[in-house]
């Protein structure tokens, strides 16, 4: 009897153990926000917009700072990326002459874990000078879908725009996909602090435009299309109807006994093999992209620099190393996942990301219209792609838009 | 072509042994077949027929064997369905049940294998969505669903002597489901649960008690054969959902890996004029629901907390008739906890750390239920006639935060159902009708959703709304059923065939009447 007794004890302790658990509660954050040292001596940001976004769920928490340059959250448990962006008119000191400039202010810290009430986080502010040059005008990777329902992937592309008021030569302008493109799980190539190397991993291939320097050159307010296959892929037999007409392309993306055949009407771009693979990879759920120009000397022997390239613990390929300072503008366009985004660019490249909805949907991520200037328009640059862009676009390769 | 090889040879085995046993106990007085009502007699008669402990066996009040084979099928189908149900399911198969007695051993055993075919399913990749796990998975293509189980359980008590039984009773259950349109998941689903028991005979009074443990799994792989790409939905409950889109390969596989530890004390009495059976069950289920096979990340730790208090008395009974009033409470609450995790690179990959969970599903559950039997016997064997009026009354509160805000769920009902039997017995003849009708309403209603537009992006309202107006309309429902028996000697032993044919229809008092009908045949032998 005195074993029942026990019995009946246990699973009473059993029953009322449900008991433990409680209904889920907000914790206080707060958020500082501080101009780096070189601008008012490092003072507090007052007034800005301090976004925080749950990875999970991608809710996302709007706060102002204030006077004292700090924004209060009440947020749930869970990993957040917090981001702080914004750009002010500043005086700066270009050798010995002072000019007036937009100065963008951008600053993230990611992945953070939020589990108990009373944390502090302060943003590292990084700042630059808004350029006027080459930006991503429109990136196509989510490819479309025949009549029949297929996949369709041959139909991809990606825009870069002359948003300044000079010619600029396009020649060896290079693209590059940023490894990995999981962007559901970190990246591996971080150094012992978690944080990003200086270095960003390409692979696939480095597409760049062929010339000697003067040879392509885009008048401002222009742009020119790459191409994964210059074909017109609406009308073409071999297409999609369903698709678009990539014909009047620039270039592209041409690897010899490839995936897709030359288009000949089309110029091949210069396709720079990294890893393995029959075509430039573009992955339809999101491609995080960066457009950049490689330091002074020839290209053979910049490719066969052993010490240009990196395979770190974690990743399956030798990836070639792009420095930051190298970047002309990047996109963190991640995939939509339910594990949530894991960011691979710099806050000084682009402090936020944006994303288009799933795979063969026929969308394209395109720069919001900035400004129009005497027919000219300039798009948005913030080094913020969640405000510079707009998704899930009808792709409209070579067209400028005016609002 | 093994499995279907296996029902007729199991046919063959239980027909030959019930032949085998007939022939060994040809000289006791004990040989007798079994009937349409013969198992429902034995259940009604004991008080212990609700009770979970094997050990029990020892006071059903059988000798010899019987039992019952047939081949089953059933269709059901119509419009009033839960947002992640078909519209139309069938399902064949065959079922057995025997009971043995051997000296002081009784046994109780069954084997069922049957299909089902779920046309026009959407939303779900599970095998059994409404199963209390709310952290489903599905997609918005849909199609239908094939499903196969094996389901068996083998129980025997021992009278250890006078004053002790004891008892065992396992059960293995395995089953696989795949749907034939991309994205197409393949289920494997497999639980085994042991339930040991003992019950100190103590003459008027008998004291039991029973341990449960189960243990369960159900591995989901989701495959596509086509290019097309697919987004799929992880529910969480209340229609609460994340989504993503497949890669190349497909999606992560999932899994579910679940573990029940229980108990149960019960205690009986006996008097001249009544005898009481009173139990109290405790189950604890913990469901671990992972995704990802080479880097798993968990998606949702679920507990669940059964408390089922248990009441029967018969009264007034004899050869002749019997009175059973039941008396029952099941209390239940589930707990669904989301984790935060952290990414840990060991070795060459990163592998998902858990530091802290929160509950943000919440269910309670409640359900008291009172139900009265009066049967009335043309022999030890037959049923002359009989009724039961069961009253229902329920409630459940689901709660799903998002933390502050929320969506929440609750609705009572109330239930009151009948069932009127009739039978027969003409030479070897016997058949058995009976009509059962009943009416559910609902009072004390809500159904809050967010509004916050951003929150609402990751809420099907469409699937909370849907099953709202399952739960909470007012529902007619009737049915009746035929049985028809003749019985027959094989090798001088007897046995009955039989023809079971059911139809049941439920309509409800939403817009369009929506209404859902069922139809059962069986067709089998009782020996």
């Amino acid at each position: 009897m005195n074993g029942i007794k026990k019995l009946a004890f246990l699973l009473g302790l059993l029953y009322f153990s449900c008991s433990d658990y409680e209904i889920p509660e907000t914790y206080q954050v707060a958020i500082k926000v501080a101009y780096p040292e070189l601008f008012d001596g490092g003072a507090n940001v007052s007034n800005v917009d301090v976004k925080i976004t749950n990875i999970q769920t991608a809710r996302e928490y709007l706060q102002t700072t204030d006077d004292l340059g700090i924004a209060n959250f009440k947020v749930r448990g869970g990993n957040y990326n917090i981001m702080v962006s914004f750009s002010e008119e500043r005086d700066v000191d270009i050798e010995g002459f002072m000019f007036k400039k937009t100065v963008l202010f951008n600053g993230a810290v990611n992945s953070q874990i939020i589990t108990e009430g009373g944390k502090e986080f302060a943003i590292p502010l990084q700042y630059s000078i808004a350029k006027e040059g080459f930006v991503i005008k429109e990136l196509y990777t989510s490819g479309s879908r025949t009549p029949a329902g297929k996949s369709y992937g041959a139909d991809k592309f990606v825009e870069i725009y002359n948003n300044s008021d000079k010619i600029l030569y396009s020649d060896g302008l290079c693209f590059g996909a940023v490894y990995p493109t999981t962007t559901n799980k970190p990246t591996p190539y971080v150094d012992a602090n978690g944080k990003l190397l200086d270095r960003i991993p390409v692979w696939s291939f480095v597409a760049i435009v062929p010339g000697s320097g003067q040879e392509h050159p885009i008048q401002p307010g222009e742009s020119f299309v790459v191409a994964l296959s210059g074909l017109n892929h609406k009308d073409d037999p071999n297409g999609n109807p369903n698709s678009i007409d990539l014909s009047h392309a620039n270039w592209e993306l041409y690897v010899d006994k490839g995936m897709y055949a030359d288009v000949p009407s089309v110029p091949n771009i210069l396709m720079q093999r990294i890893t393995t693979g029959s075509a430039m990879v573009l992955d339809i759920s999101g491609q995080v992209s960066i457009l950049f120009r490689l330091p002074e000397g020839d290209l053979q022997t910049i490719f066969t620099d052993t010490n240009n390239y990196l395979k770190v613990v974690g990743s399956s390929f030798n990836c070639f190393m792009v420095h930051k300072s190298w970047v002309i503008d990047g996109v963190e366009n991640p995939k939509i996942h339910s594990d949530g985004v894991y960011k691979r660019l710099h806050d000084e490249i682009d402090v936020s990301y944006i994303q288009h909805r799933g795979g063969s949907e026929k969308v394209s991520i395109k720069r919001k219209v900035g400004e129009v200037i005497n027919g000219r328009t300039i798009y948005k640059d913030t080094n913020n792609s969640a405000e510079d862009f707009l998704t899930n676009q009808e792709p409209t390769p070579g067209i400028i838009a005016k609002n | 072509m093994k499995k279907r090889l296996i029902i007729p040879v199991y046919i063959l085995l239980i027909v030959f042994s019930s032949n085998m046993l007939t022939a060994v106990n040809s000289d006791s007085d004990t040989l007798k077949s079994s009937s349409l009502s013969t198992e429902k007699l034995l259940n009604l008669k004991t008080v212990w027929s609700e009770s979970s402990n094997a050990a029990s066996l020892t006071f059903f009040d059988f000798d010899g064997h019987f039992g019952s084979v047939y081949f089953g099928f059933n269709n059901a189908q119509g419009d009033y369905r839960l947002f992640q149900a078909p519209d139309q399911s069938s399902q064949y198969g065959f079922y057995s049940n025997g009971y043995v007695k051997e000296g002081k051993w009784k046994f109780y055993g069954n084997f069922n294998y049957y299909n089902a075919q779920e046309k026009n399913i959407k939303w779900t990749g599970v095998i059994e969505p409404y199963n209390e796990n709310p952290y489903t998975v599905g997609d918005s293509i849909g199609g239908n669903y094939w499903k196969e189980y094996f389901k068996m359980q083998g129980k025997g008590a021992f009278e250890l002597n006078r004053l002790v039984s004891l008892g065992f009773d396992i059960r293995y259950d395995a089953g696989v489901g795949t749907k034939r349109k991309d994205p197409r998941p393949t289920n494997i689903i497999t639980s085994f649960d042991v339930r040991p028991g003992v019950v100190f005979n103590l003459d008027k009074i008998k004291i039991g008690t029973n341990f449960r443990y189960q243990g369960g799994k159900e591995d989901i792989n989701f495959e596509k054969v086509t290019d097309n790409k697919f987004d799929i939905f992880y529910f969480k409950g209340l229609g609460t959902f994340s989504s993503e889109t497949s890669t190349a390969s497909g999606f992560n596989d999932s899994y579910t890996i679940s573990n029940l530890y229980g108990g149960s004390l019960q205690f009986t009495f006996d008097t001249e004029f009544i005898r009481n059976y009173t139990s109290a069950n405790f189950d604890k289920k913990v469901t671990d629901i992972k995704r990802g096979a080479s880097d798993p990340l968990q998606i949702a730790l679920v507990d669940n907390y059964i408390t089922d208090i248990n009441s029967v008395f018969l009264f007034g009974s004899n050869d002749k008739k019997i009175n059973r009033l039941g008396l029952n409470y099941v209390r239940q609450k589930i707990y669904g906890q989301e984790p935060v995790v952290e990414p840990k690179l060991l070795q060459v990959t990163y592998q998902w750390s858990t530091v802290a969970k929160y509950t943000l599903y919440w269910n309670e559950a409640s359900n008291y239920n009172v139900n009265y039997s009066y049967y009335d016997f043309t022999d030890t064997d037959h049923i002359n006639w009989g009724a039961k009026i069961n009253c229902t009354v329920s409630s459940d509160k689901t709660t799903y935060y998002f933390v502050p805000e929320y969506n929440k769920l609750s609705y009572n009902q109330f239930v009151v159902d009948g069932l009127l039997e009739k039978g027969f017995v003409w030479n070897k003849w016997e058949s058995l009708f009976s009509a059962n009708g009943g009416y559910r309403m609902s009072f004390d209603n809500s159904l809050e959703i967010v509004t916050d537009e951003k929150l609402l992006e990751n809420v099907r309202t469409d699937f909370i709304n849907q099953d709202f107006n399952y739960y909470t309309s007012g529902l007619w429902q009737i049915g009746a059923s035929v049985k028809i028996g003749r019985q027959i000697s094989i090798n001088h032993s007897p046995v009955q065939f039989f023809l079971d044919a059911g139809y049941k229809l439920m309509v409800s008092d939403l817009p369009g009447d929506l209404n859902w009908e069922i139809l059962e045949l069986k067709l089998g032998m009782n020996f």
